[in-house]
């Protein structure tokens, strides 16, 4: 029993975790047809909920799942396990029905009409009133805690972002502040909003599908589902004091001590490769580092327009394609630093303290 | 509409929507219920119900004691009166209305008449002003005429306004005969109907469900929030202080109500209510609140969020049980178990160290003067004035000449070995260093300490006896150590500590306080004859600093004295043996440190350099400052050496989280559960882990019982960030300040070791009388009243030098402190300080007798026999019999009090043998006449009190009286507990 849960606490450590989100992510896309298959599916959940009931059995995961702050992410995995899978089902079904030249499930309910009363409001309104009574229910039974006035001379064990920034807050390990907490944002902003932009492909318009556009989903769900949902899920339950991390059934000990010995890319180049000192002039210092990200940035996208992404290249045109490379890169640099950092205690490629810029 | 191609069947969504609806509005009932019904208002009903209860039988009491027939014969009467009445009443009523109505109309007539002619007289002066003459002279005589008019009605509102009030007044007079009897009836029901008032108030009846129900209970609610906001107390919440507001008496409905003392909490009266919390208390529950003393969470009215704190895990676990209790760990001030709570008087009382009906802040207190807390730990308050006077261990300047250097080193090893009431603590041989590397280290340590102290002792001469050859004689000096007055400091296996059952009764121990001198049950191995018998003529020309007094003792009596403790000897410890110390590793210790302050070579050159004598005194310097032993010894050249242990002046207010718990399993990590533990195991600490000499803990292992701990733990966690704003705190002004400043001095020499005395606010003390159960007029004198007793200046010098001997009877002797002027000062200040007597000039005086008078008080004198113990001691004569002598009192005694002592001896001074010679005729009645002695003034006996006292003011001497006629001797009075 304690070695099975020893080696879920040590599958669950951030580099584990998040290799096999990643993997996973791959084995959702590829096999969406074998998983959406609802007997799979439902053996899936009914082997996920065995195991929570397991986990549930240990105290300190008890602790921590049921804290009245935790139970709405237990609602978000649900929710995001199940619309995924109705989603992918559905296109499914879809890319079914269109192999087979029949229309999809959306053309065929757009042809029948709704009434208004009472398929529409009715069912609405009783909605309403089964989330009323549920919100009522929930609030009566999970009390918002109420602890006594701030002390500034004290702060709490650990403090965390809220909920949805939690994934945000797994990056702070990775970047320098500005980069995670204001640049990614605003570039994941930018380019949620530049979408219609550069999407150009005009399939799935109205109607699930999946392999019509393949590409997109797979783009949007690795930076949803993999960089958002599951280090959420992470940063909820498996960072404890000190934003160090907690298996799932470790006790959350504060005075945890875990060694971080983290190195920059200059420090690395200069003083461990080349045996010199740091260079005093900034720019020569970060040279490696500087030369390294404008090549990441600025050669990549090129390389791949002629060779993977030929036809993308040619349908998207020279703007959206490298917008789109650049959203892409960017997003991709983050498991890339993630690794790094796992691999080879990489702290910053460049590190220019002296304006406060680091990446 | 009626077509049946929807989408989904009408009639099943109508079930869900049924489904649904139903589930909403349990959910919602619910919600209001879980609302409404809180916890707090559970009790506070029940707290209701409790006092109904009470007072229903409170009201059956009552109305047993109201007399039917007087309340019927006061109830006819008034419906008598009221009958007879009815007709004259009823003209008087129609009359008033009549005349109210008159006045009215007249009254309103003259005001709007009034009105117009005040206009009319606007429009002439405008005309005036304006300069339009004619329209002013056609006003002018109008003007007249309304004037005129004007008077009239005035006239007329006044008379019927003079009417109306006539008839009012007659209807008033007329009812004062028929209010007497309502008085008389209200005096005999008012405590009925109060009682009455308040079931119906605190009932359960429809009317207060109503009140209470949800919603409506804004309105006017019988079960509410009970609270006091506390205006002196706030909260800082960072840029804004909020009062504080307590809530607790929301629950605990009848803590400052008497009556409920048996009824379980939270139920339950207050305990000393008249000290705490009730309305004639100095700490009213309005002013003072409840988290000021016994901090939690205050707007809290929840059981677990307002952090109750169990006071054992009995109470924790029944609390689990029956309230789902559990601790909260966000919480920075839990509540007080209610063992430690009289450690939360420091907030308001910071500069005291004695505070009456305060056993356990009394005893921390002690406990810490005693045991020398203040010499390692910073403190603040009165314990930081008393670490500037005392310090708790002998000086070491002349250890050499007192100790020998192996006994240092036995008693270093293992104080209680050779003396288990120590105060010395333990430093080796504890939780932290009992393996066999500290053990061979501290052998090192020790033999280097013991080196150090006999090298740096100071050379020193006994005092020079005037004869050589006297012998001591120990039974003969027994017989001194049991009655000269060691006893009230010491103990001896003979005569044991007492411990009366009932503390208030014959003198006063605290069983946790230690005694103030050490026990001298093994003094032959530790001194020589020469050193005790120079200690007992002077103790102070050995140590300076010290606190024991001289006895007075003749050289013949020191010696006695030595002689018998010299007897008593502890043979297990001369025997035990010493561990060999090992060269190499004192060599080692020396290098490291060396190595701190030189590189290796030069280091194993000095060391090579050094002697076996340099490098024992090396290293006893750098233990004793490591060690801190200065903190409770005094040893020359250490003096402004600092404190080594942590300052507790805030330490209640140290956050929790910076306690190290370690790997100590407490039961839970509580602030006052790690100060305990740390007080009684304060090296526990460091078990399990990796510390090196300079990491371990340095603070010695003191052994206190639990209680001792405990109250220890109540003193440091009363040590706080300031809360209480400075209007709130005790005022101490002048009196108090001198009374303070005397307490302290009483604990600084001890006197309640020997003297019951008012310690202004409780009388405690005489430790030494347990060794007198039967006479406590045998031991030393009670001090009551002594403010209002002695003279200033006498007593001034008194205390500098007790060189007259009062109380011929007393074999126990008032000891030569050698104290300073201005301690000796402090101490007359403190007496007259308690009991409000003047300070310091005295303006009391006795009157001069007129001849006759004087001869009528001296036959009083003789007739009442005084002589037969006021007449100074004969040579030979037996003292025991005897009483202090009349040629004291001019020069020692305040008129007054003598006048006070000559009515009743027995309230001043309980258990006197001296009578009550007018006694008063009514025991029960203070105020009584008293009985005389007859045919002097008139028998009148205060008269004769005056005299005889003015008589012995100017006491001629016993030439005066011839012969004394005999009268029985006294016997001594009934002491009772109650007279204490």
């Amino acid at each position: 029993m304690q070695a099975l849960k020893d080696l879920i606490n040590f599958l669950s450590n951030p580099v584990i975790y998040f290799s096999l989100s990643i993997v996973m992510w791959w084995a959702v896309m590829k096999f969406h047809h074998v998983w959406t298959r609802p007997k799979v599916a439902g053996y899936i959940t009914l082997v996920a909920l065995a195991f929570l009931a397991f986990a549930f059995t240990d105290v300190n995961f008890y602790k921590e799942a049921t804290k009245p702050d935790n139970v709405p992410i237990w609602l978000m995995t649900g929710g995001v396990g199940f619309f995924m899978w109705l989603s992918f089902r559905r296109g499914v079904i879809n890319d079914q029905l269109m192999a087979e030249g029949k229309p999809n499930l959306e053309k065929q309910e757009s042809d029948k009409k709704v009434y208004t009363w009472p398929d529409l409001v009715y069912s609405e309104l009783i909605c309403m009133v089964l989330f009323t009574a549920f919100m009522i229910c929930w609030a009566v039974l999970l009390k918002a805690p109420l602890e006594e006035p701030a002390n500034a001379g004290v702060t709490p064990a650990i403090a965390k972002a809220p909920w949805y920034f939690l994934g945000l807050q797994e990056m702070l390990v990775y970047y320098d502040p500005w980069i995670a907490g204001v640049v990614l944002p605003t570039l994941i902003l930018v380019g949620l909003i530049a979408l219609p932009y550069y999407d150009i492909n005009p399939k799935g318009n109205g109607y699930y599908t999946v392999k019509e556009r393949y590409f997109a989903i797979w783009g949007f769900g690795f930076g949803f589902i993999v960089l958002w949902i599951a280090l959420i899920f992470l940063g909820t339950f498996m960072r404890g004091p000190g934003w160090n991390f907690f298996g799932p059934f470790e006790y959350w000990d504060t005075h945890k001590v875990v060694a971080l010995n983290n190195i920059n890319l200059s420090e690395l180049i200069w003083v461990k490769l080349f045996g010199t000192g740091l260079p005093t002039n900034v720019l020569v210092r970060e040279a490696f580092g500087i030369l390294l990200t404008i090549a990441y940035l600025v050669v990549i996208p090129p390389i791949l327009a002629t060779t993977i992404f030929k036809d993308l290249y040619a349908k998207m045109g020279f703007t959206r394609y490298n917008l789109l490379m650049f959203l892409l890169l960017v997003m991709v640099s983050l498991p890339l630093k993630m690794y790094l950092r796992w691999l080879f205690n990489l702290k910053y490629i460049i590190s220019i303290p002296e304006y406060l810029f680091n990446v | 509409m009626a077509t049946q191609d929807t989408v989904y069947n009408t009639k099943t969504l109508s079930k869900w929507f049924a489904i649904g609806a139903i589930l909403l509005l349990v959910a919602v009932v619910w919600a209001v219920i879980e609302d409404y019904d809180r916890p707090w208002k559970g009790y506070a009903r029940q707290a209701q119900r409790v006092q109904a209860a009470k007072s229903r039988f409170a009201l059956k009491v009552q109305q047993a004691s109201i007399d039917p027939a007087q309340l019927a014969e006061l109830e006819k009467q008034l419906a008598d009166i009221q009958s007879a009445d009815t007709k004259i009443v009823d003209e008087l009523e129609s009359m008033i209305k009549h005349r109210i109505a008159v006045y009215f109309k007249a009254n309103q007539e003259y005001q709007f008449v009034k009105a117009a002619y005040d206009e009319k007289l606007y429009k002439f002066e405008h005309a005036v002003h304006d300069l339009k003459s004619d329209k002013a002279k056609k006003l002018r005589p109008e003007l007249d005429r309304d004037v005129k008019h004007v008077a009239r009605l005035k006239l007329v509102a006044d008379t019927a306004e003079r009417a109306r009030d006539e008839a009012l007044a007659r209807r008033t007079a007329y009812g004062e005969k028929r209010k007497k009897v309502e008085d008389e009836i209200f005096k005999l029901t008012s405590e009925r109907n109060r009682l009455l008032k308040l079931i119906n108030q605190n009932g359960d009846s429809l009317g207060n469900l109503v009140r209470n129900a949800p919603v409506v209970d804004f309105i006017a609610p019988t079960i509410k929030i009970n609270q006091v906001v506390l205006a002196h107390l706030k909260d800082d919440y960072f840029f804004n202080k909020v009062p504080r507001v307590d809530r607790c008496m929301t629950c605990h409905a009848m803590a400052n109500k008497e009556g409920f003392e048996d009824f379980p909490q939270p139920y339950k009266t207050h305990p000393k209510l008249h000290l705490m919390v009730g309305p004639a208390s100095k700490h009213p529950v309005e002013k003072v609140g409840c988290t000021t003393c016994h901090a939690g969470v205050p707007q809290s009215v929840d059981f677990t969020l307002s952090a109750h704190t169990p006071r054992d895990a009995a109470q924790e676990a029944e609390w689990e049980e029956k309230y789902h209790y559990h601790r909260s760990h966000h919480i920075g001030t839990p509540m007080i178990p209610v063992p430690l709570v009289e450690g939360k008087c420091i907030q308001c009382h910071a500069k005291q160290s004695e505070l009456a009906e305060a056993p356990t802040f009394n005893a921390g207190m002690r406990l810490i003067e005693r045991f020398g807390c203040y010499g390692c730990h910073k403190f603040g308050g009165p314990l930081e004035e008393f670490s500037k006077v005392k310090k708790a261990g002998p000086g070491l300047a002349h250890v050499g000449s007192k100790l020998t250097e192996q006994w240092i080193q036995k008693w270093l090893w293992d104080p209680k070995a050779f003396r288990p009431t120590t105060l010395m603590p333990s430093f080796w041989k504890t939780h932290n260093n009992s393996d066999p590397e500290s053990l061979a280290r501290a052998a090192v340590e020790i033999e280097s300490i013991a080196h150090y102290m006999v090298a740096q002792s100071q050379p020193w001469q006994p005092v020079k006896l005037a004869s050589n050859s006297l012998k001591g004689d120990s039974a003969r000096g027994q017989h001194l150590v049991e009655s000269v007055g060691c006893l009230g400091c010491h103990a001896i296996q003979t005569k044991p500590r007492e411990n009366p059952k009932d503390p208030r009764a014959l003198g006063y121990v605290d069983p946790r306080v230690p005694n103030f001198g050490p026990e001298l049950n093994q003094l032959g191995s530790k001194v020589s004859s020469e050193w005790l018998v120079s200690w007992l003529l002077n103790p102070q020309q050995y140590h300076p600093g010290t606190s024991m007094p001289s006895l007075k003792l003749s050289e013949q009596e020191a010696v006695d004295i030595a002689s018998f403790l010299l007897e008593l000897r502890n043979p297990a410890w001369e025997q035990a043996t010493l561990p060999s110390v090992n060269d190499a590793l004192r060599d080692s210790i020396v290098t490291g440190y060396l190595e701190k302050t030189m590189p290796p070579q030069e280091a194993s050159a000095k060391l090579a350099s050094m002697s076996l004598d340099a490098k024992k005194k090396f290293l006893g310097e750098k233990f004793v400052s490591h060690y801190g032993c200065y903190g409770c010894h005094a040893l020359p050249g250490w003096e402004n050496a600092p404190k080594i242990g942590a300052e507790l002046t805030y330490e209640g207010s140290k956050d929790v989280s910076k306690f190290a718990f370690e790997n100590v399993q407490l039961h839970h990590k509580s602030r006052h559960d790690w100060i305990f533990t740390k007080i009684r195991t304060p090296r526990i600490w460091d078990v399990g882990k990796k510390r090196d000499f300079e990491g371990k803990t340095r603070m010695p292992h003191f052994g206190f019982t639990d209680a001792q701990a405990q109250a220890i733990t109540a003193i440091v966690i009363g040590h706080e960030n300031k809360n209480v704003d400075n209007e709130a705190t005790f005022k101490v002004d002048g009196r108090w300040e001198q009374i303070i400043a005397g307490q302290q001095l009483v604990h600084q020499k001890n006197c309640i070791g020997c003297h019951a005395l008012d310690m202004g606010g409780e009388k405690k003390g005489g430790d030494i009388l347990a060794h007198y159960p039967d006479d406590a007029t045998l031991g030393p004198p009670n001090l009551n009243t002594q403010g209002a007793k002695t003279k200033t200046d006498w007593l001034y010098a008194f205390l500098l030098n007790p060189n007259v001997k009062i109380r011929p009877w007393l074999e126990v002797r008032m000891p030569q402190f050698q104290m300073s002027e201005s301690t000796a000062m402090g101490f007359t200040r403190y007496f007259a300080a308690v009991d409000r007597a003047e300070f310091p000039y005295d303006t009391q005086m006795a009157s001069t007798l007129s001849d006759s008078d004087r001869r009528s008080a001296a036959a009083i004198v003789e007739q009442l026999g005084c002589m037969t113990c006021h007449a100074k001691a004969k040579a030979g004569e037996d003292l025991s019999a005897k009483a202090p002598h009349f040629e004291n009192v001019k020069g020692r005694l305040k008129p007054t009090w003598v006048a006070q002592w000559l009515k009743d001896p027995a309230a001043i001074m309980p258990g006197t043998r001296m009578p009550t010679l007018w006694p008063l005729l009514d025991d029960t009645d203070p105020k009584s006449p008293r009985a005389a002695v007859p045919g002097h003034f008139g028998d009148d006996a205060l008269k004769q009190i005056d005299a005889v006292r003015d008589y012995l003011f100017s006491y001629p001497g016993e030439a005066e009286f011839p012969a004394t006629r005999a009268r029985p001797a006294p016997q001594p009075q009934a002491t009772t507990a109650a007279t204490r």
